[in-house]
């Protein structure tokens, strides 16, 4: 099954917001997000890593679908690269492409989830860099997810329109700063600025929306998480890569029972 | 065989590489902890009611029936469709289209426009959508064999054939439970608080028990359509004898790979009750008499179990025998000091390991006031995070610990890696495929542990050892789902499947009966390596009895050999 221009497009449009949507369970999103990123080519733990990140996006009051878009797509176009460099100058640590490709979040944000997890023991104030990252807001779900409850974690990156996103997370509150809920889930490469246990943030009050992590959760678990149908539909579409196409002889002995039973 | 300490707590664990071996779990068998076990005596403790609400089926009985469980603070409801199929339609198999009945349980009391919106998803199973009202989804296909004969036999004025009920042993047979979020169902951490629901599986488990109760309504309702005013209900004793059929297949095999601390868990909660009744000094004559009238009802049933698989049927002849030298061991050993453990050590060095899996099973069995706790740790909490900062050396400490069974096959060989498993483009049917014969192993399930743990100790040969995890998968991205599992081996000695599940030969049903074992399930009947059908709250309380706090447990039922009194031979 291929995964058009045409739906991308679609989908990961910032006022696309009236789309039809489908409530997913949390679990549906394990399931079919983890497999999605391995039909893209990931392994398995960076899909597990991935759906992770995208449930905490879901927490966030994002569209995890829309969201995955860009990174599974430029995964699975072989435009996003996997392979990694980390460098430490001063109190500075550097994550660049190993293959010059612009980095693929699936895997950048694991990393900068484990990097940040051991820097934040020191309660120094550290700042990373990562270069252009297919789809800085699954970084923003890697970070959140990793749970760091004593650190402040401000991740900032550019948007197209010259304005800049921004979210902060402490103490388990999300505080999102971006010209429209459309921007945040724009596609296209961003450079990510992050920094740990540095200062609050400046950012106006009146840009500013506050989210719990634990209500969003609460949330999810109750009604579930709305995810755009045919942002959903591409989803689905990774993640049928990952199914073996059936043959009479894996169908008569592949499974158990047989084919009908009257007994 | 002594008893060292008279006091002492407990005795030691059986070992995880005893314990965990494809072999050892396909041999396992329910035991008072295991998940319908708990429900009963959850329900009969704090008296549930159980209410049929609707009940609205054609003669031939199609059509919707409601079902409702009252508990102290909530009611759950079983909304069952139950439809017509040709028999050609009639499959076990995840594949099918089309069942005799379908299932969804419901978190609370369903009003009409929830049974409208549910009968244009529930039949459709897979294909259809759900919210987080709904807790499960579930079919079942009559057993056309036992169901028909006892419709005719109650129709005609008469009882059923006790016999041919043993053989079969459920009206109906449940082929899918479907929970946890799947198709938009409640996410699991809806339910997991609740007092009642935070065991592993027990809205499934309540499912399935109303379910029995759809089946038995179903029979009765049919024969009275077609006998009129000649027609009989079933007997309460015969009722009671009937359990839900349940077939299963590979799709449990992946679940027990993917949660190693729940099924750590599972087996810690058994394995120390074990110890606990091992560790109890002395056995009073009631004690004695209560376990003697145990084993003795015991015999009786695994007397009845027969089945058509010829290798277990073997396996079912040889725990006869040894139930009998059980019984005869018992006329001296159980007046020793310490006799449980005695009992526990003469199984392990006489029995077989069904024989042995079986006596474990008894021992619980009979201490109820040691055991029943223990349910209440068998859940998981939430999984642990991968440890970034862990160093390289000790990463590679604890697969040397914990993993030396991985690490000694030759995974090179054709042969131990002859199988894959995979989810099939046809409703994700799991399935399993030879590796060097059919296409997709380059789709295969993460199911591999022993294979990836090995490979992952070959990739730290030349690794520094201080270095951290976070620096080894930059480099090496691959490795990050088996790290978190390493990881958490040393907290989770029982959460591994300690053989190579590719390897040829190996038997997944030994896998499905491990888990079934959990669930409660009694008379397994494998069909093939690769499935089992089982039997499901057979003797267990009728539920016009829960409320009544008789007979509190239900094990081992036997054939009936009269009727209740009053009703027609």
């Amino acid at each position: 099954m291929g995964v058009s221009d045409q739906t991308r497009e679609a989908v990961v449009r910032g006022d696309a917001v009236s789309d039809p949507t489908t409530p997913l369970s949390l679990n549906e999103i394990d399931f079919y997000f983890t497999r999605a990123a391995v039909g893209a080519g990931a392994p398995f733990g960076i899909g597990e890593d991935f759906a992770e990140a995208s449930r905490y996006l879901a927490y966030l009051g994002l569209d995890p679908a829309r969201a995955a878009l860009p990174a599974l797509h430029g995964l699975g176009r072989g435009q996003s690269g996997t392979s990694l460099t980390l460098r430490t100058a001063g109190d500075a640590i550097h994550v660049g492409s190993g293959d010059g490709l612009v980095l693929s979040a699936l895997y950048a944000g694991p990393v900068i989830a484990d990097r940040l997890s051991i820097e934040s023991g020191c309660g120094m104030e550290r700042r990373l860099r990562l270069d252009d990252t297919d789809q800085p807001l699954l970084v923003v779900g890697a970070v959140a997810a990793a749970s760091f409850d004593a650190a402040r974690i401000a991740l900032s990156w550019p948007l197209r329109n010259g304005g800049r996103a921004a979210v902060e997370l402490s103490g388990g509150i999300a505080t999102i700063a971006g010209p429209c809920a459309g921007d945040i889930a724009s596609p296209g490469s961003s450079p990510i600025d992050i920094v740990l246990n540095g200062a609050a943030s400046e950012i106006a009050p009146e840009r500013v929306s506050t989210r719990s992590l634990a209500d969003g959760r609460s949330r999810a678990v109750r009604h579930g998480v709305d995810v755009d149908d045919a942002a959903r539909a591409t989803v689905l579409a990774f993640f049928n890569k990952c199914l073996v196409p059936t043959t009479d002889r894996s169908r008569d002995a592949g499974a158990g029972a047989g084919l009908t039973d009257n007994d | 065989m002594g008893c060292p300490d008279e006091h002492r707590a407990i005795a030691p664990l059986r070992a995880p590489e005893h314990v965990m071996r494809l072999e050892r779990m396909g041999a396992s068998f329910q035991t008072r902890l295991s998940f319908m076990r708990q429900l009963i005596r959850r329900m009969r403790s704090e008296r549930w009611r159980l209410e049929r609400l609707r009940f609205d089926l054609d003669a031939a009985g199609h059509g919707v029936a409601v079902y409702a469980a009252h508990g102290p603070q909530r009611t759950y409801s079983l909304i069952a469709y139950t439809h017509e199929i040709a028999p050609e339609q009639r499959t076990d198999r995840v594949i099918a289209e089309a069942w005799d009945a379908t299932f969804s349980f419901f978190d609370g009391v369903p009003d009409d426009a929830d049974i409208e919106r549910l009968r244009a998803n529930t039949p459709r199973q897979e294909s259809g959508r759900f919210r987080s009202s709904e807790l499960t989804l579930a079919r079942a296909n009559k057993s056309m064999r036992l169901f028909e004969h006892v419709v005719e036999s109650l129709a005609a004025g008469r009882q059923p054939d006790a016999a041919r009920l043993a053989d079969v042993g459920y009206l109906m047979r449940t082929t899918a439970v479907y929970g946890s979020g799947k198709f938009g169902c409640a996410d699991r951490a809806k339910i997991a608080d609740r007092p009642e629901m935070r065991g592993p599986f027990q809205a499934e488990m309540l499912t399935v028990y109303l379910i029995r109760w759809l089946s038995i309504d179903l029979v009765n309702h049919v024969a009275r359509g077609r006998g009129g005013a000649r027609a009989v209900d079933l007997d309460a004793n015969y009722a009671r004898y009937l359990g839900i059929g349940n077939a299963t297949g590979l799709g449990m095999a992946p679940f027990l790979i993917k949660h190693p601390i729940l099924i750590n868990n599972w087996v810690l909660a058994r394995e120390t009750a074990l110890a606990r009744v091992r560790a109890l000094p002395s056995a009073t004559a009631g004690q004695i008499a209560g376990f003697m009238a145990l084993l003795g009802r015991a015999r009786r049933f695994v007397g009845e179990w027969n089945v058509d698989d010829e290798a277990q049927m073997k396996r079912i002849h040889g725990l006869r025998l040894e139930l009998g030298a059980l019984e005869s061991w018992c006329q001296a050993g159980l007046h020793r000091s310490c006799p449980w453990d005695a009992m526990h050590l003469y199984a392990e060095q006489a029995f077989s390991a069904e024989g042995q899996e079986f006596t474990a099973s008894l021992l619980l069995e009979q201490h109820g006031p040691v055991v029943d706790a223990l349910g209440d740790e068998m859940s998981a909490p939430e999984p642990l995070r991968l440890r970034p900062d862990m160093s390289l050396g000790e990463l590679r400490r604890i697969i040397d610990t914990h993993y030396g069974w991985a690490l000694t096959t030759d995974y090179s060989r054709p042969e131990a890696v002859q199988r894959f498993w995979y989810y099939s483009q046809e409703k994700l049917e799991p399935r399993v495929g030879d590796r060097h014969s059919e296409p997709g192993a380059d789709l295969e399930m993460p199911i591999a542990i022993a294979r990836e743990v090995s490979g992952l100790r070959h990739r730290l040969l030349n690794c520094d050892a201080s270095l951290e995890v976070a620096d080894l998968l930059v480099e090496a991205p691959e490795y990050r789902s088996i790290v978190w599992r390493v990881q958490i081996a040393p907290n989770c000695p029982y959460g591994e499947i300690r053989d190579n599940l590719l390897g040829a030969g190996q038997r997944p049903v030994d896998i499905l009966r491990f888990k079934l074992a959990f669930f409660g399930v009694s008379k397994f009947d494998p069909k093939s390596d690769l499935w089992t059908r089982v039997n499901m709250y057979q003797g267990a309380p009728l539920p016009h009895e829960i409320a009544d706090r008789r007979e509190t447990e239900w094990v081992f039922p036997t054939r009936p050999g009269r009727l209740s009194s009053g009703a027609t031979p």
